[in-house]
């Protein structure tokens, strides 16, 4: 059975020179693909050579770029090595839970089992497949197609954590999503093609500018004569150089050569140096230990050099409001001019009904006025003067719209407290009204039905209406006249109540 | 005859790989061993140790365990060696007794026979569940398939000659 992944689908060590391109198996199994790691993903794009050898046969294209220059970036090429997940240095240590039983570092794109729950990093757990398609925890079968997803809440969980760029110097600490873009993109200490098209090197990202060159050519050193790599003359100068240290003429210490200038600045006990307050007076020239314990005692000049920075400071904020008052004086000088001139009265002390109109024949006046007005030095000033009188009656129609908005919610208020009075007459009119129809439409009533009364039982005069009940004996007509003003709703019950015998 | 001792299905296979992916795998198993060291350094398991041989080469490691009490190996401390393939973990390590020890699945030179150092290896082993699993060994010995013939029957029929041959047998070895 051929392995799923081809031993160049192997994780490449950041030093590697050379990527190559992916294959797409990978990506087809559980749907990682590697848009992190950004536009390294697409293999380079050619360029052209003035004599172009020939291309290399299609049908091997995982063969990696031959060290000849057939292939290979442009200096504008980002194409760098491959983050290596495993040697991130984490802020924090990570639970133990959360790392890989197989690579022991915090799982990268984990995977996650269908049969028995285990979680591995992808490309561990690939490797381990080729060899035993087992769960390597408890040795379930494992069909790498079928029995595996992703476990994408480990994954987001494990992509906030802090981590520190991997390359040397850069001290550069983002979550561990952003790295790769960090590392790929924009780290200055991630080795990146040589801006040589002919040079195969790689070299960090802020040594590669085309001006520079190619710093992959052998130069002889100043101090042995030996050819060393341009790029490599700092780390020759610090350990391999065979002359690559003296002795220091002031105080006999042995120095690398590459730092004498720095000894004698900083370190050099023999040469004389200077007070730091040399330029405020300071004579003191000795030996460094000397002057140290001068300054440390106390030169009298630093004082006075405090003084002089103060003083420097001083003047410079003097300057600053002179500069202010100056033009504080022109402004007040034109507001003079301004207010003095015939057309420029737009302030807002008129208590006419619409002084907001006012000013507009102001407007109208000021065009003509720089012609005529010497006061105007410029145009800038004229413009100046203008926008400020725009500014005064923005301010005062704002005002007056306040005004307005007071007097009409005044208006409404009164408006609406009289129509609610009015409502409210109406509506005792109204009840008092339906009162009265009530009463008279009971009244009606009952007169329709003694009326019937009467008239049904043949001797209305002495048997008929017995309204008054009991109590009520021999009802005349005086009576029947009478409940016109008595409450009609009782007689009218009482009526109904005790309905007097009908023989 | 020492390759099929503890060939595990990974060691052939890497065998054959590429060369590029061999020096990946190279730091990929000294990153593991490191991790492993640290985790053994800061959390150590009782009656175990382990530690990389002095030359400064991460792939071979010296290793002692202790004997379990209640077994023949009770008191006894034993000391191993473990080579790490290039490929590890996803190949087993080359382990091996030192000291020379009696027991039904150890012969005499120190292999062991163990299903896990061979065909039954995982990636999720490392050096601690292997230390772990040789010290069980030495009070659970598998004596359907031994090594040491003898050693296998003495352990069934006459414990007491068994402990007095593993006494025998044991003494402290100088590390070469």
């Amino acid at each position: 059975m051929p392995p799923p992944n081809t031993p160049e689908e192997g994780v490449l060590p950041v030093t590697m020179s050379y990527r190559r391109p992916r294959e797409p198996v990978y990506s087809r199994r559980y749907s990682y693909r590697r848009t992190s790691t950004g536009p390294s993903v697409s293999p380079p794009p050619p360029v052209r050579l003035p004599t172009p050898p020939p291309a290399p046969s299609p049908s091997v294209p995982d063969a990696p770029r031959p060290s000849s220059a057939t292939r290979r970036c442009s200096s504008k090429c980002q194409c760098i090595p491959k983050l290596d997940y495993q040697s991130l240095d984490y802020e924090v240590p990570v639970d133990p839970a959360l790392q890989c039983p197989i690579c022991h570092t915090p799982f990268h794109q984990p995977v996650t089992t269908r049969t028995c729950g285990h979680t591995f990093c992808s490309e561990c757990l690939d490797r381990s497949l080729e060899t035993q398609p087992v769960c390597p925890i408890d040795r379930q079968p494992v069909n790498p197609s079928r029995d595996l997803f992703r476990a994408r809440v480990i994954s987001d969980q494990l992509e906030r954590l802090k981590v520190k760029c991997p390359n040397k110097g850069c001290d550069e600490v983002c979550t561990r999503e952003l790295v790769v873009s960090h590392f790929d993109l924009h780290c200055d200490h991630t080795l990146v093609h040589c801006p040589d098209p002919f040079c195969n090197l790689r070299i960090p990202r802020a040594d590669a500018q085309p001006s520079s060159g190619c710093l992959h050519k052998n130069t002889p050193c100043q101090y042995c004569g030996a050819d060393v790599m341009i790029a490599d003359l700092e780390s020759h100068y610090d350990d391999s150089c065979s002359g690559h240290t003296a002795k220091c003429s002031h105080c006999n210490a042995i120095v690398v050569r590459h730092h004498m200038e720095k000894h004698l600045a900083k370190e050099c006990l023999g040469r004389e140096i200077h007070c730091k307050n040399m330029e405020y007076g300071c004579q003191v020239l000795d030996r460094r230990p000397i002057v140290e314990e001068h300054e440390r005692l106390g030169c009298v000049f630093e004082a006075i050099g405090k003084l002089v920075l103060q003083r420097m400071e001083d003047r410079a904020r003097i300057e600053d409001l002179e500069g202010r008052l100056r033009t504080m004086d022109a402004r007040a000088q034109r507001a003079e001019n301004t207010s003095t001139s015939p057309s420029s009265r737009p302030r807002m002390g008129s208590n006419s009904f619409m002084p907001g109109f006012a000013p507009d024949a102001n407007i109208d006046a000021g065009p003509r006025t720089p012609a005529g007005n010497p006061a105007w030095r410029s145009p800038e000033d004229y413009m100046l003067v203008q926008f400020e009188r725009l500014e005064a009656k923005i301010e005062d129609l704002q005002k007056m719209t306040w005004e307005f908005d007071g007097q009409q919610a005044v208006r409404q208020l009164n408006d609406a407290l009289r129509m609610q009075e009015q409502i409210h007459e109406l509506s005792n009119r109204v009840t008092a009204l339906s009162l009265q129809v009530r009463s008279l439409a009971v009244n009606a009533q009952q007169q329709s039905n003694a009326q019937q009364r009467n008239g049904s039982s043949g001797s209305p005069s002495t048997s008929s209406s017995g309204t008054g009940g009991p109590g009520t004996r021999a009802p005349s007509h005086e009576d029947g006249r009478r409940y016109h003003s008595n409450p009609p709703p009782r007689r009218n019950s009482d009526g109904r109540g005790q309905h007097p015998p009908r023989l | 005859m020492e390759d099929d001792q503890n060939s595990a299905p990974g060691s052939v296979q890497a065998n054959k790989l590429g060369g590029a992916r061999k020096g990946a795998d190279g730091q990929n198993a000294a990153k593991r061993l490191q991790t492993e060291l640290m985790h053994l350094m800061t959390s150590p398991a009782p009656g175990i140790s382990a530690f990389p041989s002095a030359d400064g080469n991460l792939l071979k490691w010296r290793a002692t365990i202790e004997g379990p009490d209640d077994t023949p190996y009770a008191g006894l401390t034993f000391k191993l060696s473990f080579e790490f393939p290039s490929n590890y973990p996803y190949a087993p390590p080359t382990v091996l007794f030192l000291t020379p020890i009696y027991h039904p699945n150890v012969d005499f030179s120190g292999r062991i026979c163990l299903d896990i150092l061979k065909d039954k290896w995982t990636a999720a082993y490392n050096i601690q569940t292997v230390l772990l699993s040789l010290q069980s060994l030495l009070g659970e010995p598998n004596n359907a398939s031994p090594l040491n013939g003898e050693a296998a029957e003495l352990w069934e029929k006459d414990p007491t000659l068994f402990k007095t041959k593993v006494l025998e047998r044991h003494k402290d070895v100088d590390e070469d």
